[in-house]
């Protein structure tokens, strides 16, 4: 080594010395803080917040206009897993990777010694964390609501509403993860693949009348709430709830590793 | 190791047909060393392998004697100010370089005095608590520089650092870079401006066409460069009467009127440039701007090319 370079590795010697490796969860921690900082400055969250909201104000209006128990429960559920629990993670976390591929942000965080997958792992905590921590109570408040008129129900729904959760919960994650994943590779236009994605495939496939429905996250996490299925036209769908709750909560973390897997190769990208 | 802090060896980049970097071997010594070459040249893609962002299609980059490509404990050692112009927008200056920081394995405190420090080098200590989209480009710049510098690295890749730049920016860029090559580090320097390079080194390496073509000394580049003419855009409300001013000094070669422009060619660059506002002056032009075409370094490599 040159002398200057002898220098300059004694210079920042103490420097080194005072780091810490950074790990997968450490510097996902770091990206979280930067991430809900920046959420929490923007308009997104604020929207999907309200948009939580919104289920709030429907079973209370229905409770009013007299409608009560399991039925109103069921039908407020629908609102979930239909409209908001796919597509608030389309908002959130469809641009988590992506913005930073057209931003070009990425040149900086690649360029630190943490591992790649943080990044992806960390912007989706902040995108999935906050969703978890409306969603989980407001549903139970929808159910207290729905149930508020025979209390003595309350015994035989509670099993039902802790699928409903555990269905909500499999389902934030899911979309989040296939969001990040679906916007980390059309970058150019993150939430309009996401939606065409969620159009397409869960809402039209999963609600034909064919076998194929089997394939979309939609059909299993209604399967794990125990909301009505769509009914094939050739042979009856029988999967057990405990089944398609594997598969729900299996796809979140397996689309993370594979959007992990992409950006740890990934390299620069040029207008090229 | 060698003597060298960065080598690279046969490096080569291609995308699909074109070939942005060509069969490069090079070694860059401590202290400032300017890469420099037109648009398009490779400048930036050479310095994207030696940073880690790009995988070489050939042969091997090294940083301090490893191999760049995929060693995230080298990234320690690394210092990276990018080209462009994003950045965390939503972010002020202080969180943005304390979480930087913070990803080389500092903790938050620690990050977080580092950035303060860093960003008191560069001038902006009055300015860290405002959000990144409300500074300047000048002032982003010297952000970015910034989170290059606060985890005390060793080598120091600066892409394009003083483009777009205020004049008091460039000060302080400039302040900063001579600074880091004091301290005994390695900072190479990219532009397509030899005006900006010689400022701050006369270490060069030229880039053109994806290829290295010379490297040494400024002033033995200089003395080739002098000879070929060098052009200057000057924008006024009286091209005509600044074009006679400017056509009788002894290094201008040529004056061409291009509508409300004129396009001065010279072999002197550097007596040109104080000329121009003098000459402004005297016949009473009012100068609306004042460009250095990219063309010019493209024609000085030409002509390298061609008398070589």
């Amino acid at each position: 080594m040159s002398e200057a370079a002898t220098t300059a590795a004694a210079t920042t010697a103490a420097a080194t010395t005072a780091m810490e490796p950074v790990g997968l969860f450490a510097g996902a921690r770091i990206y979280r803080r930067m991430a809900w900082l920046r959420m929490r400055r923007g308009r997104v969250v604020w929207l999907a917040a309200a948009m939580f909201a919104l289920p709030l104000v429907y079973v209370a209006g229905l409770a009013i206009a007299g409608h009560w128990g399991r039925g109103l429960f069921d039908d407020v559920c629908e609102l979930y897993f239909r409209f908001l629990i796919p597509f608030v993670p389309a908002l959130t976390a469809s641009a988590a990777v992506a913005e930073e591929i057209e931003n070009k942000t990425f040149t900086f965080v690649f360029a630190r010694p943490a591992p790649r997958g943080s990044l992806v792992l960390g912007k989706l905590w902040a995108a999935t964390v906050p969703a978890l921590a409306v969603v989980v109570p407001s549903l139970v408040l929808t159910w207290l609501v729905a149930m508020v008129r025979f209390p003595s129900d309350m015994a035989d729904t509670w099993p039902h509403l802790l699928h409903v959760e555990l269905a909500a919960v499999a389902g934030l994650c899911a979309y989040a993860a296939l969001a990040a994943a679906i916007g980390t590779l059309f970058s150019r236009h993150p939430l309009v693949a996401v939606l065409v994605y969620l159009l397409v495939i869960e809402m039209v496939l999963g609600s034909a009348p064919i076998v194929l429905n089997l394939v979309t996250i939609s059909w299993h996490l209604r399967n794990v709430a125990e909301l009505p299925l769509p009914e094939t036209a050739f042979m009856a769908l029988s999967v057990p709830w405990w089944a398609s709750a594997i598969v729900a909560l299996g796809i979140g973390p397996g689309l993370v590793w594979l959007t992990c897997v992409g950006v740890n190769g990934a390299e620069y990208r040029t207008d090229r | 190791m060698s003597g060298a802090f960065i080598e690279c060896e046969h490096a080569a980049k291609w995308y699909g047909q074109i070939i942005a970097v060509n069969d490069v071997s090079l070694s860059v010594p401590g202290g400032v060393t300017g890469l420099l070459g037109p648009n398009g040249a490779g400048k930036s893609t050479l310095l994207k392998m030696m940073v880690g962002q790009l995988r070489p299609s050939k042969g091997v980059v090294k940083v301090l004697g490893e191999p760049v490509w995929g060693s995230r404990t080298l990234m320690r050692r690394i210092g990276y100010c990018p080209e462009h112009e994003g950045t965390y927008e939503d972010l002020t200056g202080l969180e943005m370089v304390t979480a930087l920081t913070e990803l080389h394995g500092f903790g938050h405190d620690e990050a977080r005095a580092r950035a303060e420090k860093m960003l008191g080098v560069v001038d902006l200590k009055d300015a860290m608590h405002r959000r990144l989209g409300e500074y300047s480009k000048g002032m982003r710049q010297r952000a970015k520089l910034a989170q290059a510098m606060a985890h005390d690295p060793e080598v120091v890749f600066l892409d394009e650092p003083l483009t777009g730049c205020d004049p008091l920016a460039r000060v302080r860029i400039l302040e900063v870079i001579e600074r880091l090559a004091a301290e005994g580090r390695c900072v190479v320097v990219s532009s397509h401006v030899l005006h900006e390079i010689e400022t701050m080194t006369s270490q060069i390496l030229l880039i053109h066409k994806g290829q290295l073509r010379a490297e040494g000394d400024v002033h033995q580049i200089r003395a080739l460069i002098d000879a070929h003419p060098h052009k200057v855009r000057v924008e006024c409300d009286k091209p005509r009467a600044l074009a006679e001013k400017l056509v009788t000094q002894d290094h201008v070669v040529g004056v061409t009127v291009d509508g409300d422009a004129i396009v001065v060619d010279t072999r002197a660059p550097d007596r040109l440039y104080p000329a121009i506002p003098e000459a402004a002056k005297t016949a009473g032009v009012y100068i609306r701007a004042l460009t250095s075409p990219d063309d010019n370094m493209a024609a000085v490599f030409k002509y390298l090319t061609e008398t070589a």
